[in-house]
């Protein structure tokens, strides 16, 4: 790599040859992941086989089946992540090295997004106790997280908290790590990503923001004035999963076994064949189900039930007994 | 199979108790399973020695149930299971 920049996400020290201003810069580190964005034109790989593929939550079978977002294969070396119609990441097998090789017209934010807001939670999964598709918050009462199917509404939860006062600790990508019998949750990068009717909403007419990807509408709002991000690790207090739509809001606290399973579903997974790894991620849910109350939540979708919302959860906290 | 079989876990599966409910994952194939209570009490019994008969024993002192109908229900669960990979035929205890 000609030059090299260096950044810390979710605890994860990441070195890559094109600038990341998603990120926080950081000082070099002996045991950085190194990402590399390769020159146009750089050959295919040799051999590889795949073995699982992710869909699109919203698409619907009567429309002509679901629309592969992404292809898992495994290489002679590691793994290939291909998303059809932007390009290629290589990570080797102990996933410190990741390349990618962007298909002609790929924009580099589109290349970053899929790096930070894909690949990164994939790779992290390997090393760490838990990675949820959540988006989190940090309470006076500790972290409080919100898992669902995408298109739920995490990040408008999530950043309607941080309106509240309450500092983001990761939005769509919730690292947890196991310490004795608590569990921690380990601030992503800052900001969140919404629609701009979304974001003005939340933050006025006129919010800065920044492009997500070049397929997509969505905006990234990371204005720390806007939007306060939490920098250091903290307990986690409560699960929420997101629910189907109501037109009243309820909390309810999940029975352990459908929390069970609940976690697994909202757990990243690179390797949905790694049996040593399905084995420590079988232990870790178990042991997060049995300290960390989870609950289901149900809310009208609207933005001026928000505040509600917020006041339903607070006082629930107040109420749940600690972990 | 019948009363006098013995089962085992295969090493390829994974068990956690919850609340009540056991989870079993097959390592093999990254499938979840989910047993009720009384499902979960079978399997805890079968963990003793594997001897569907003396778990049939047991839960009869433990169940409002005639003997024909649980030997029936658990000769049908253990069979499932089977099936599915979550058990296997042993000479041998469950681990």
């Amino acid at each position: 790599m000609s030059r090299s920049y260096t950044y810390r996400i979710c605890d994860l020290a990441l070195a890559s040859n094109i600038p990341l201003p998603e990120l926080t810069e950081t000082t070099i580190s002996a045991e950085a992941c190194q990402f590399e964005l390769l020159p146009p034109g750089t050959p295919s790989p040799g051999d590889f086989v795949w073995f699982h593929h992710w869909t699109l939550e919203e698409d619907k079978e009567e429309e002509g089946g679901k629309e592969a977002w992404a292809h898992f294969a495994r290489t002679s070396d590691g793994y290939l992540l291909r998303f059809p119609s932007c390009g290629d990441f290589f990570l080797s097998a102990d996933t410190l090295r990741i390349q990618c090789r962007a298909l002609p017209g790929t924009p580099e934010v589109t290349v970053r997004h899929l790096l930070l807001d894909q690949v990164i939670p994939l790779v992290l999964s390997q090393k760490e106790s838990m990675v949820l598709h959540a988006s989190a918050v940090l309470t006076t009462h500790g972290v409080i997280a919100f898992a669902g199917k995408s298109g739920q509404g995490k990040s408008t939860l999530a950043a309607s908290f941080a309106r509240n006062g309450c500092p983001m600790v990761s939005d769509d990508c919730l690292v947890l790590r196991a310490q004795d019998e608590n569990w921690i949750a380990i601030p992503s990068y800052p900001g969140v990503r919404m629609w701009p009717s979304t974001a003005e909403q939340l933050f006025g007419n006129g919010t800065y923001s920044t492009d997500v990807a070049h397929y997509s509408l969505k905006r990234r709002v990371s204005n720390a004035d806007l939007l306060p991000f939490a920098n250091t690790p903290a307990p986690i207090r409560s699960l929420f999963f997101l629910a189907d739509e109501t037109s009243t809001i309820s909390i309810q606290r999940l029975e352990p076994g459908r929390a069970f399973v609940s976690l697994i579903k909202f757990s990243y997974n690179l390797d949905i064949h790694d049996a040593a790894f399905l084995r420590r991620q079988f232990e870790a849910v178990g042991h997060l189900t049995a300290n960390i109350p989870a609950f289901a939540i149900h809310y009208p979708r609207e933005f001026a039930s928000l505040q509600a919302v917020w006041d339903t959860v607070v006082s629930q906290l107040g109420e749940a007994p600690r972990p | 199979m019948t009363l006098k079989d013995t089962l085992r876990i295969p090493d390829s599966i994974a068990t956690r108790q919850i609340g009540g409910e056991t989870i079993l994952l097959n390592l093999e194939t990254g499938t979840y399973f989910g047993l009720d209570t009384v499902g979960s009490r079978f399997l805890e019994l079968l963990e003793h020695n594997g001897e569907i008969a003396s778990a049939h024993l047991t839960m009869l002192k433990e169940f409002d149930v005639k003997p024909e109908t649980l030997e029936a229900d658990i000769i049908r669960l253990a069979e499932e299971m089977r099936s599915k990979g979550l058990l296997e035929l042993s000479a041998t205890p469950l681990r």
